[in-house]
């Protein structure tokens, strides 16, 4: 009969769990906590980053509700040391004793007990996790509601930070630079975005657990082309209104068909994702401008010299159609900058993509087109 | 109680006596200690149906395997005594008296007799009268005594490693070792000046000096370490001397000279002004902390396995050549382990891991006469952080 575990008892952060014979282990906390509140919005999800340290607790606020807290990011190596600069932080304090609470309750949903060695008596939750796990506690009035996979923040993923593997014996590959701020500020996916659970599934079960550059490089670019197919069915929509407007000249009805043509090539809805349909930071696109644009001088022999996005979509053509002739050790060290710049882009552009804002300048885009 | 053979253990260098014993009197003799010893009481719980097969068994009159003990009083020498003698000792002394195997079995035995005291049944008197097998170790030390804990209790174990070496030292709790004065936290109690520690703390450095390293142990490794450390057992035992008690003097001695040569400087306010509250402000507050005590234990432990230092009081020689710290000097020292501590918290994926490593080698470049910090504290306080890094981060 497999073991089931259930939270006994709790006074003075000590945790003592009982299974069905009655065996005894606790969980005995380091942290001076309060009691737990009880509050039906109140939730929490696992997280897993590499290399996460136990200094890294962050507080989660909403991009576009930046006056309230949201939640929690709060490694498990924080719960089991009062060594990090929030260990006598009140407001963390309560935050990782509600947080406790809840991961608690349902202790069999959450933990591992299987590798919990038999004779241990006290445990830590980093033997039933692991170590590079981090708690994502959240208040879903303000950030609403996470359960569902892939609504939980776009840009985690950016961040390092990956809904935890359910497959155990997977490393976890993905690695951004430290983040310094003690905030971080999260974003959703846009309503306007569909197959976001596909999308999540690239980003969080295969971009995060693959090593090869390469691979990772097309995994970002497929999330760049599924947006891009959203981007062509919007596009056959907005000319098929305007072809059915009365008014229009052979002229204009001429410029429209030929925009059907222009708009179903992949470069060409690439260029309209980036300049037409999101607004992204200047800087996050100054930095996959530039990796673009070094991968090209250090590894195309092309005068002609391309802007952004035409740049990217010259790499992965370039990558995709000529990878045999290529330097690998120069393709993966130009590569992977781009990657890198790709991965702080994606989210901006997920979360920003609007079907309306290309609606507004569609006019405007005909007018330069014609 | 009558003792039945007494033989003698090479290994530890003490006495093995076998005894038999009724069960009424097994409690007279046990009782005091089981219930007012905070680890001996523990009832650690398991199956349900385990406990009561066990009390059916007992019951039925099963003879149930030795329970073994250790008389830590040094009262009789078990060589030239009689069987009366040592009896008669066992039964005087037996507040000196720790169960080394058999903690469960005799916390069942008394629960069982309190049920049939409630009970009031004839089955009481029955058994009372039945017979238990006891050994005890006579003329053993603490080292012999935990490494027999350790080997006895190969199986499932109901007191953690760290438990049964707290339960062994308890009555060094509240008491002074020459000026150390030792504290219990638990009694609410705080390690207020500066030659006062928290108990808990020096159990963790001594379990670092004993296995060299300031991490946590597993009884595996542990007593790999005991069974090899034959000199030492044999050094120890001979002379009679407490390791525990020169481990807590040495420290004492390093914090107090340490605290006097720096006298009432502190940290560079600036420190103070950009990153608020430091890891310790005072040579006690740094150096009484446990992540400090447990490097100080370790990177003894190695240094005396290197033979660069050769024991204790060698160490406090060295301290103590240590003539004067000016002001400046002094505040730099206490900044600079500050630095390193703060560097640390930042930087590493477990803190007070990173912290230990680091006075690890703090101590090691303090105490090594071919280190470039030997007996030069701003130093060591800066190199120790350079060690860290280039083994951890590469740098």
């Amino acid at each position: 009969m497999d073991t089931s575990w259930t939270l006994k008892s709790y006074s003075n952060a000590k945790y003592i769990f009982e299974d069905q014979n009655d065996k005894r282990i606790l969980f005995d906390c380091p942290l001076d906590l309060p009691d737990a509140v009880d509050n039906e919005n109140y939730h929490i999800r696992l997280l897993e980053k590499s290399g996460v340290i136990e200094n890294d607790t962050r507080i989660v606020r909403c991009r576009n509700r930046k006056e309230v807290v949201g939640g929690w990011l709060i490694p498990l190596l924080a719960l089991e040391s009062s060594e990090h600069s929030k260990s006598e932080d009140d407001h963390f304090l309560l935050v990782a004793s509600t947080a406790l609470s809840i991961l608690f309750a349902k202790p069999m949903e959450y933990l591992n007990f299987e590798t919990l060695k038999g004779s241990d008596e006290n445990f830590l939750l980093t033997d039933l996790l692991n170590e590079d796990v981090v708690l994502f506690f959240y208040d879903a009035s303000v950030l609403g509601n996470l359960s569902i996979d892939h609504n939980l923040p776009v840009n985690f993923i950016s961040m390092g930070y990956v809904l935890r593997s359910q497959a155990r014996n997977r490393d976890l590959k993905l690695s951004v630079p430290p983040i310094s701020e003690s905030t971080v500020y999260v974003n959703f996916y846009s309503e306007d975005v569909t197959s976001t659970d596909l999308i999540f599934e690239i980003l969080h079960n295969n971009y995060a657990y693959q090593e090869n550059v390469v691979l990772r490089f097309f995994l970002l670019y497929q999330v760049l082309e599924l947006m891009s197919d959203i981007v062509l069915d919007h596009e056959y929509r907005l000319v098929s209104k305007e072809l059915s407007k009365n008014s229009l000249s052979l002229d204009e009805i001429r410029t429209n068909i030929d925009k059907i043509n222009k708009n179903s090539k992949l470069g060409r809805r690439i260029n309209l994702l980036f300049r037409n349909y999101c607004d992204v930071d200047s800087e996050l696109r100054l930095n996959l401008d530039s990796a673009c644009n070094d991968f090209r001088d250090a590894l195309i022999d092309d005068d002609q010299s391309k802007v952004f996005p035409e740049n990217l979509y010259s790499v992965r053509n370039t990558v995709f159609h000529g990878y045999a002739s290529l330097d690998p050790g120069l393709v993966e060290e130009k590569l992977e900058a781009i990657v890198q710049a790709l991965l702080g882009i994606t989210p901006a552009l997920l979360s920003s993509f609007s079907l309306e804002r290309r609606s507004k300048n569609f006019h405007q885009d005909n007018a330069l087109d014609s | 109680m009558k003792i039945l053979s007494k033989l003698f253990d090479q290994k530890i260098s003490a006495y093995n006596v076998l005894a038999e014993i009724e069960v009424a009197e097994y409690e007279t003799l046990i009782k005091e200690i089981v219930y007012s010893n905070e680890f001996q009481r523990r009832r650690v719980r398991s199956s349900k149906s385990v406990y009561s097969l066990l009390k059916s068994d007992l019951l039925e009159g099963c003879v149930i395997p030795s329970i073994f003990l250790a008389l830590t009083s040094d009262e009789i020498d078990a060589e030239d005594a009689s069987f009366d003698d040592i009896s008669d000792v066992l039964v005087r002394k037996k507040s000196d008296l720790v169960i080394l195997d058999g903690l469960q079995r005799t916390l069942n035995i008394l629960e069982l007799l309190e049920d049939l005291r409630e009970r009031q049944g004839d089955e009481l008197e029955r058994f009372e009268k039945s017979t238990l097998r006891l050994e005890f170790y006579v003329g053993i030390n603490r080292i012999g005594i935990l490494y027999r804990m350790l080997t006895l209790n190969t199986g499932q174990t109901p007191m953690s490693l760290r438990q049964q070496i707290e339960m062994l030292y308890l009555d060094y709790a509240d008491r002074k070792i020459a000026d150390v004065l030792i504290v219990k936290e638990a009694d609410g109690k705080t390690a207020k000046e500066v030659n006062e520690y928290i108990f808990k703390d020096l159990i963790e450095g001594y379990l670092a000096y004993l296995e060299k390293s300031p991490l946590p142990i597993d009884r595996g490794r542990l007593l790999e370490d005991i069974a090899a450390i034959d000199k030492l057992s044999k050094k120890n035992q001979a002379a009679d001397i407490d390791l525990f008690e020169q481990f807590c003097t040495s420290l004492n001695t390093f914090v107090s000279h340490v605290n006097s040569l720096c006298g009432d400087s502190g940290v560079d306010p600036k420190f103070l002004k950009d990153h608020g509250k430091p890891f310790g402000e005072s040579v006690p507050e740094i150096f009484k902390r446990s992540q400090s005590i447990a490097g100080y234990g370790a990177a003894l432990g190695r240094l005396i396995d290197m033979e660069v230092v050769s024991d204790f009081a060698s160490a406090n020689i060295l301290t103590e050549s240590i003539l004067e710290l000016d002001e400046e000097e002094s505040a730099m020292f206490l900044t600079n382990v500050n630095e390193s501590l703060l560097w640390l918290k930042t930087h590493s994926k477990k803190i007070g891991n990173a912290q230990r490593e680091y006075f690890v080698w703090f101590f090691r470049e303090f105490f090594n006469p071919d280190s470039d910090s030997f007996k030069d504290l701003v130093l060591a306080a800066e190199s120790a952080l350079n060690k860290y890094k280039s083994l951890n981060f590469g740098d």
